[in-house]
């Protein structure tokens, strides 16, 4: 129960968040009343929060990660010219095909792969100076929320998924037996086994990202100001009069 | 940083781009013949700065080929054929008839690692001289450095087959480029009708072309055949008319009616105002990195160049290093008989430009990726000075900085390239400074009055500054010329009276005093003199005499004594004369470039104007530098720099006598390197000096501004 108050408290940052800023609101909720319609004349009210719960991590999750990925391309464009894009989606594509034929962990491996060359692009970018666009300039701004929104999202989900992993697998035993339970035992056991562990592992990664994302908004906004590495700024003093025979 | 925008992408864009300009129909005989004696690559023995990997793409035959096919589209050079046996010229054909030599002075490959890509700038320096092969005079220098940016993937090197074709292109782009500009600036040929031959000799000639012609033009006298009867030299250049020395030829003969020409002498340097000529560009030993020193050459003719690409209205003359190459190089000896005679001298400028790299050096650190970040720095002292009396009319210094980065573990870098680039760069930008800040005018006036006791007093028109200690030549009315055709008066030839200084100037009334017994009544001359602008109190002359650096830590004392000097040439109470030891190279450069050969006496004669100025104030610099001491600036520790300079002037007519002093203290904090970033360059006890000669030309400038609201 402590866990069920707790989430309840917690969904509202997020969600509230997310009527206002990230996506369309009303197909959230609508998804999430689907959710809990279709679940409310089966299981019983356990597992029915239960398997509400997942959904919503897993929908936050999936939120947080096309928030982070959206806001990477924004900042990929900021920070990287035309040449290094290309080369960016071609490694991507690369790692995306590799990662179809590998299955589950794509979406760790993307974020990784995507916060790695961020960090490259952002780490060589303050040394380019180039002068981002107006638009741009509102991008990265955008982007800063969104990325902030995002680790929001994640660490929910991660609490959660922790949570939800434990409950799951003391759940799916009792239902295991029931044929009439089976679609939800399914479901449940798909949460436990692929799911949940894969969101576990992967928010680390969108976190990482994030900090990426983030660390690359400081450089751009600092972007059009003289180059860092240089000889050292003296601070003067006024000249002061002395006697010349005192030199 | 867009530290290649300037230069290389315009360039690169010009080679891409080069405008075919219209042709212009010239008039006939305005052109002239041409004979290309060769384009070779300048080794580096002599000077060249060129990349190995250049040579294979160099072909002498095609090169030349090209470059004379592109000459040849050249309106005002008619070029002679490649082949034609040129052993056997008839006389006649002399007379408009001048050589080419063309060399590749530089062509390298600087890699620059950008961000995401690295890019390779490609450049090559191609000169181009006019010259008279059978005395080596000079006429004109066209130089270019052409760059060509090629860009590919972070890390990735260039192909030996990219780098010549690259290399190849650049060299043919810089070629058609350099051929462009050449038909702008380089406008061959003067000629001038004999009208007179004046009581002494000496000749007068006709409005004519005299527009291009200037003192110490020579002129070979041809008669109506073609053949050379006689040489001789411009003298001085009046208004209808000029005046040239007594020539030189195996036997007496009438001059009226001959003509005096000469085939390769630029008339566009010849226009209105004044001309100048790079006379030096030192390279400062203790403060420029070994690695980083060139031949001395190569640095006049960029500057060169830079000036001349700048401000063309300035008029610039190949500079005294001109023909320096031809002596080095094979010389075709077309014979006239006459070439031991006027070897050496030259068309003589107003001002010289001297010039020296005051600094070039390089700082690395290690940035926070692991790459080191070189930092480039090279400082440049500038000045211009009357050729004839040595007063500095500007000075100034440009500082030009370049950063290097080279990925963790990638390369080993050679700085050395981009060093050229970037002092290419800054050249540049001396060029623009000087275009925009320099702009001598011309001080007139007449005497008023010869005093009994010697002193004269002058009416002084205009605005310009002739300040005291100033030296001019008055000239008074000599022989009547009249144009032999018409009979009418051309004018009175001038002829020189008195040199005389200028001791006091109060508004438009100046006294001045006689150098020597006056040739002639000074009553009713004038004078004519090159000044700065300006109103206001009179400026004094001052030359800095005596620079004095206490202590352990040194700062070169000529880098100093030229640091007050250049604050003291910027202030508007000041009018300065070069320092004595640079006075007595102007006047042996005078008598060695300018004078000389059998023109001596006539030259000394012309050049008797030249006397150097003498100070009104002499200025004592004494400078001490305390040793960096820790402190604290912002919470970070820093190092500190103290300096102290005072600068004291004392009459030059009476050193005991004190005209003014001020001293003052400067102390700088700079903040050390943040833990990440390690120096990897220590500061050795030049870094010390050049942190303190940076700080001397903040502090010069305040101690003048003391001295100047003091007096």
């Amino acid at each position: 129960m402590r866990a069920v108050g707790r989430s309840t408290v917690a969904w509202a940052l997020p969600l509230v968040a997310l009527a206002l800023v990230a996506t369309p609101a009303h197909a959230q909720f609508g998804r999430l009343r689907r959710a809990i319609e279709r679940v409310q004349g089966g299981p019983s009210p356990e597992i029915r929060t239960l398997l509400a719960r997942i959904d919503t991590t897993r929908m936050l999750f999936d939120r947080a990660s096309a928030l982070l990925l959206r806001s990477t391309y924004v900042m990929e464009a900021s920070v990287a010219t035309e040449e290094r894009r290309a080369a960016i989606r071609r490694e991507l594509a690369a790692v995306d095909s590799l990662e179809k034929r590998g299955g589950d962990n794509r979406v760790q491996l993307d974020a990784q792969d995507r916060a790695v060359m961020l960090e490259q692009a952002t780490a060589q970018r303050q040394f380019e100076g180039r002068k981002l666009s107006e638009a741009q300039q509102r991008n990265v701004v955008n982007a800063g929320y969104n990325s902030v929104l995002a680790v929001l999202m994640d660490r929910y989900a991660l609490d959660e998924a922790e949570h939800l992993l434990g409950e799951a697998q003391q759940a799916a035993p009792n239902l295991a037996g029931d044929p009439l339970q089976l679609v939800y035992y399914n479901r449940i056991r798909d949460a436990f086994t692929r799911d949940l562990p894969a969101i576990v592992k992967a928010v680390p990664q969108q976190i990482q990202l994030a900090s990426a994302i983030n660390n690359s908004i400081q450089q751009v906004r600092s972007a059009n100001q003289a180059v860092q590495v240089t000889e050292a700024t003296a601070r003067t003093d006024s000249p002061r009069p002395i006697d010349i025979n005192a030199i | 940083m867009n530290r290649r925008a300037f230069g290389a992408a315009a360039l690169a864009l010009g080679l891409v781009l080069a405008p075919a300009l219209p042709a212009q129909a010239p008039a006939e005989g305005e052109r002239v013949r041409c004979q290309l004696l060769s384009f070779r690559v300048l080794s580096s023995i002599k000077g060249g700065l060129v990349d190995p990997q250049f040579m294979p793409v160099f072909r002498e035959d095609e090169q030349r080929t090209a470059l004379h096919q592109a000459l040849a589209g050249v309106p005002v050079l008619e070029m002679i054929p490649l082949g034609t046996d040129t052993g056997l010229v008839a006389r006649s054909e002399l007379y408009s008839r001048i050589a080419a030599r063309a060399f590749v002075t530089r062509a390298d490959v600087e890699r620059v690692d950008k961000s995401l890509t690295t890019e390779y700038l490609v450049s090559t320096t191609v000169m181009v001289e006019f010259l008279n092969p059978a005395t080596g005079e000079v006429y004109h220098i066209q130089e270019l450095t052409g760059s060509s940016n090629i860009r590919k993937d972070a890390g990735v090197a260039l192909a030996p087959l990219e780098t010549t074709e690259a290399l190849r292109s650049t060299l043919a782009g810089t070629v058609r480029e350099l051929v462009a500009r050449l038909r702008e600036r380089y406008r061959p040929g003067v000629r001038a009708r004999i009208v007179q031959q004046l009581a002494d000799g000496r000749l007068a000639l006709g409005v004519g072309q005299t527009g291009g012609l200037r003192e110490g033009a020579r002129l070979e006298i041809r008669d109506s055949t073609g053949q050379v009867v006689g040489i001789t030299r411009v003298e001085q250049v009046q208004r209808t008319f000029a005046v040239a020395a007594r020539p030189l030829a195996d036997a007496p003969r009438p001059w009226v009616g001959l003509t005096a020409s000469s085939a390769g002498i630029n008339r566009s340097a010849g226009g209105g105002g004044f001309a100048h000529m790079v006379a030096a560009v030192e390279q400062r030993s203790e403060l420029v990195q070994q690695q980083y020193v060139l031949p001395q050459a190569t640095l006049i003719y960029w500057l060169h160049e830079s000036l001349a690409e700048a401000a063309p209205g300035l008029n610039f003359l190949p500079p005294v290093v001109a023909g320096g190459l031809a002596t080095e190089q094979e010389r075709l000896e077309v014979t006239t008989g006459r070439a031991g005679d006027i070897a050496g001298q030259r068309v003589i400028p107003d001002f010289l430009v001297r010039a020296a790299v005051s600094r070039a050096d390089a700082l690395s650190e290690v940035g926070p990726e692991g790459a080191t970040y070189y930092l480039l720095k090279v400082g440049l002292d500038l000045s211009f000075y009357d050729v004839r009396n040595g007063q500095i009319f500007y000075a100034t210094y440009v500082e030009g900085t370049q950063q290097e980065r080279v990925r963790e573990g990638e390369r080993e870098l050679s700085l050395a390239v981009s060093y050229r680039n970037l002092l290419q760069r800054t050249l540049a930008e001396v060029g623009r400074r000087v275009a925009a800040d320099y702009a001598p005018v011309v001080s007139e006036g007449t005497v008023r009055e010869v005093r009994a006791d010697g002193s004269v007093v002058l009416d002084v028109r205009g605005s310009a500054q002739l300040p005291s200690g100033a030296v001019v030549t008055l000239w008074v009315d000599g022989e009547e010329v009249r144009d032999p055709a018409g009979g009418q008066v051309l004018g009175r030839v001038e002829v020189p009276a008195a040199r005389i200084r200028i001791v006091n100037r109060n508004g438009a009334v100046a006294e001045a005093l006689p150098i020597g017994a006056p040739l002639r009544s000074m009553a009713g001359g004038r004078f004519r003199a090159p000044a700065t602008g300006g109103t206001g109190t009179a400026r004094r002359l001052v030359q800095v005499q005596r620079v004095e650096v206490r202590g352990d830590i040194q700062v070169p004392a000529p880098l100093l004594g030229e640091i007050v000097q250049t604050a003291l040439a910027s202030s508007r109470a000041f009018a300065v004369l070069e320092r004595p030891e640079v006075l007595g190279e102007l006047t042996a450069l005078r008598d060695r470039e300018f004078g000389g050969g059998a023109f001596s006496s006539q030259g000394a004669m012309r050049l008797l104007s030249a006397e150097n100025a003498e100070p009104a104030l002499l200025a004592r610099v004494v400078a001490r530098f305390l040793p960096p001491a820790p402190a604290q600036e912002e919470g970070r520790p820093a190092q500190s720099y103290e300096a102290r300079m005072g600068v004291s002037l004392v009459s030059a007519a009476d050193t005991a006598r004190q005209a003014g002093a001020a001293a003052q203290s400067l102390v700088s904090r700079f903040p050390l390197p943040r833990g990440r970033r390690e120096v990897v360059v220590g500061l050795a006890p030049q870094d010390v000096a050049k942190i303190y000669a940076q700080i001397s030309r903040q502090l010069a400038v305040t101690v003048v501004e003391q001295l100047s609201t003091a007096r």
